[in-house]
């Protein structure tokens, strides 16, 4: 069952330097219960789509904003300021991408895991605190009393990250959001990290959403994937046919960017060329037209619409068109996946 | 926390040692004594007075006598005033300046945090700009300027206020205002500037999506973390109200240690001077102590740690 659905969200953000049109029509959904995976590169609008699902940005902020954001079959972008409120939290969490700026330096663990928990349950502050605690033995920190205790600066990036994990886990949400929860911590750390969300998701029932720039983390963890680029969804499907199959360009140069076990240290790691679109401007057709090595001319004039690329699995991409003529490239990229040992999926490397 | 509040503690003695020794050096490095000016003495009594008052002991002595006297709390005699016991003297005032500069330090306090977190809620709207006019006109017009055209509205043609001197609470209304407009402009900027810096951290954010309420996010996140740095900014607020008090005491005629001071130095009058130095330097270092131990309890990296960031 469809627990979140994005429906054709625009967005602009007022800043000092003009409106950024940070969202061109993202559509995006997540079921009861499975892990949805969001890649993408720094700067195309993972955090901003994640941040007004959860109604962070303030009515000053915002320049426009149009479209449909379901949620257990409430739009949430007319749900008044009290009922979203009440929400967010309870039904929705979200976990920081940095655990050293997400927590309130002056006050203790303890203290921000149960506020979250008076903000939403009529108990007392002390019945709060000892959640709290239960909530910190939880998600694996060693000594939650003590921990409750102290301040943020006491503890390490990787006990903090569970410690605002905790505070989200606190009112048992339906839905997760986490961005890019690892991020900002060692590789060591990111590995445990990612592994306690999955082990929670299992114990909770509860969906997540995982932004990420990383394809690696996405192959271990996601049941789908969402591939964003400038403001869109651009391609969006099951795990598996995300990496055996992908029909983006955009998409393909992530895959080739993924570290493999056989990638040399010496070897640099592969980037896609050039920038991403500048937001500040109308961008009319495809938003990777300028990367793109198969751009055609259709695709600076129009969007290319989402096509289905196989089932349940959608590419907007107007080399899906019917009249296409078909891509060497992706032909190859077929090709290499089906060879098993030479797949690049980091399926193992955990 | 005990052992860096200890620190501090001493340090402030230390600190109020070396202003009492400079204010000596200084005040006999001015050329002439406290008697030259009056003429219709005798040699001879000049020196009877000098000898009684130990202004003809060497220096060195002279200062000995005074730090001795000092710990035993004795500030010594006045050599001008009708009251001689200078103890006594700011046992009279010391009240009456403490009670017109906490005053006015409230006014700035409540006043200046209140301008500044509505500054920064309404940022950039009506709120903000009414704000910051009002602190503009506050740091730009210095108290005695304020203070004489208050008289003139309030007293002069109005009539509702007492035009000077001391004893009802009246008669503080005008001066603590006077007193209190600057540094209550000086905080309602730096209130707010703070302010807006928090409400913009990602920690502000992450309250928000726990669901917490607007004023619980502002009050209990973002604004007590914005009045750290109001805090540390108290103690030299502090100096400047007690340093305006000299001239605002003197216009509005109030019988605090400000006026006192202020006709001791231009009657030369060494121990007063000394004393007036002594009993401002405690007063100081005593509000930068307490504003170290407030920081201390409300920043956990001090009061954990034992330092400062
Ligand atoms: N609060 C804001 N006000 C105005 N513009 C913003 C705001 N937050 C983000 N943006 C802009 O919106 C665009 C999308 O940013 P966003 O933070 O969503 O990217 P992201 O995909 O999360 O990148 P990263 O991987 O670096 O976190 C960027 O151009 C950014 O400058
Ligand atoms: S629509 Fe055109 S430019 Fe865009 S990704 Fe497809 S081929 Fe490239
Ligand atoms: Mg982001």
């Amino acid at each position: 069952m469809t627990l979140l659905e994005i429906d054709n969200l625009h967005l602009g953000l007022r800043t000092a330097d003009g409106i950024v049109h940070a969202l061109h029509g993202v559509t995006l959904h997540v079921d009861e219960g499975e892990m949805l995976a969001v890649v993408g590169e720094s700067g195309c609008g993972k955090t901003v789509t994640m941040q007004t699902v959860l109604g962070l940005f303030s009515a000053r902020e915002i320049a426009y904003r149009q479209g449909r954001i379901g949620f257990a079959g409430r739009d949430l972008l007319e749900l008044p300021e009290d009922e979203m409120r009440r929400l967010r939290g309870s039904q929705i969490a979200m976990v920081f991408q940095d655990p050293m700026t997400a927590l309130n330096p002056t006050l203790t663990i303890g203290h921000q895991i149960g506020e979250a928990i008076l903000a939403h349950r009529r108990v007392s502050r002390a019945a709060a605190m000892r959640q709290a605690v239960a909530l910190l033995s939880q998600v694996g920190v060693p000594q939650p009393e003590m921990r409750a205790a102290q301040y943020p600066f006491q503890l390490s990036g990787g006990l903090r990250q569970r410690a605002v994990i905790a505070s989200a886990l606190a009112c048992g949400p339906r839905l997760l959001i986490a961005d890019e929860p690892t991020t900002a911590l060692d590789v060591t750390i990111q590995a445990q990290i990612l592994a306690l969300l999955r082990s929670l998701q299992r114990q909770y029932g509860m969906a997540i959403i995982l932004v990420t720039h990383d394809l690696g983390v996405v192959a271990e963890m996601a049941d789908r994937v969402a591939v964003m680029y400038a403001g869109r969804i651009v391609e969006e499907g099951p795990i598996d046919a995300i990496f055996s199959r992908p029909s983006h360009p955009y998409t393909w140069g992530l895959l080739e960017c993924l570290p493999r076990l056989t990638t040399l240290r010496s070897q640099k790691l592969r980037t896609i060329e050039g920038a991403p679109p500048d937001l500040a401007g109308p961008l009319p057709g495809c938003a990777f037209a300028d990367r793109c090595a198969h751009a055609m001319s259709v695709c600076w004039e129009y969007l290319p619409p989402m096509f289905d690329a196989g089932t349940k699995h959608q590419s907007a991409c107007w080399l899906l068109h019917p009249h296409a003529a078909p891509i060497a490239e992706a032909t190859r990229l077929r090709q290499s996946a089906s060879a098993p040992d030479e797949k690049g999926l980091p399926r193992g490397r955990a | 926390m005990t052992a860096y509040l200890a620190r501090r503690f001493l340090l402030s003695l230390l600190t109020l040692w070396v202003i009492i020794t400079l204010t000596f050096v200084l005040m006999h490095a001015i050329p002439g004594d406290p008697f030259m000016s009056e003429a219709r003495i005798s040699p001879q009594a000049m020196e009877n007075l000098r000898r009684y008052y130990g202004l003809d002991r060497p220096l060195l002595v002279q200062y000995g006598r005074y730090l001795a006297n000092l710990a035993r709390g004795d500030l010594g005699r006045s050599l001008r005033s009708e009251v001689r016991d200078i103890n006594q003297i700011i046992a009279d005032g010391l009240p009456i300046s403490a009670l017109l500069g906490a005053e006015a330090l409230i006014v700035a306090v409540l006043g200046g945090i209140t301008l500044g977190v509505l500054a920064a809620l309404g940022h950039n709207r009506v709120p903000d700009h009414l704000s910051m006019g009002t602190a503009i006109v506050g740091i730009s017009v210095p108290g005695f300027i304020l203070a004489t055209l208050l008289i003139d509205v309030f007293a002069v043609r109005l009539g509702i206020l007492p035009v000077a001197t001391w004893g009802t609470w009246k008669h503080t209304v005008m001066p603590a205002f006077s007193l209190a407009l600057a540094p209550l402009a000086y905080l309602a900027r730096l209130t707010r500037s703070s302010m807006l810096e928090e409400l913009g951290q990602d920690y502000v954010k992450a309250a928000v999506a726990r669901g917490l309420s607007r004023p619980r996010v502002i009050v209990g996140h973002a604004l007590r973390n914005a009045l750290l740095p109001v805090i540390t900014v108290l103690g030299p607020l502090t100096a400047g109200i007690l340093t305006g008090s000299f001239i605002i005491e003197y216009i509005f005629g109030i019988p605090g240690i400000g006026k006192i001071f202020v006709l001791s130095i231009s009657d030369r009058d060494y121990p007063l001077i000394l004393s007036g130095a002594v009993v401002y330097s405690v007063l100081l270092l005593a509000t930068n102590f307490l504003v170290d131990v407030a920081y201390s309890l409300v920043d956990p990296r001090i009061r954990v740690l034992g330092r400062a960031r």
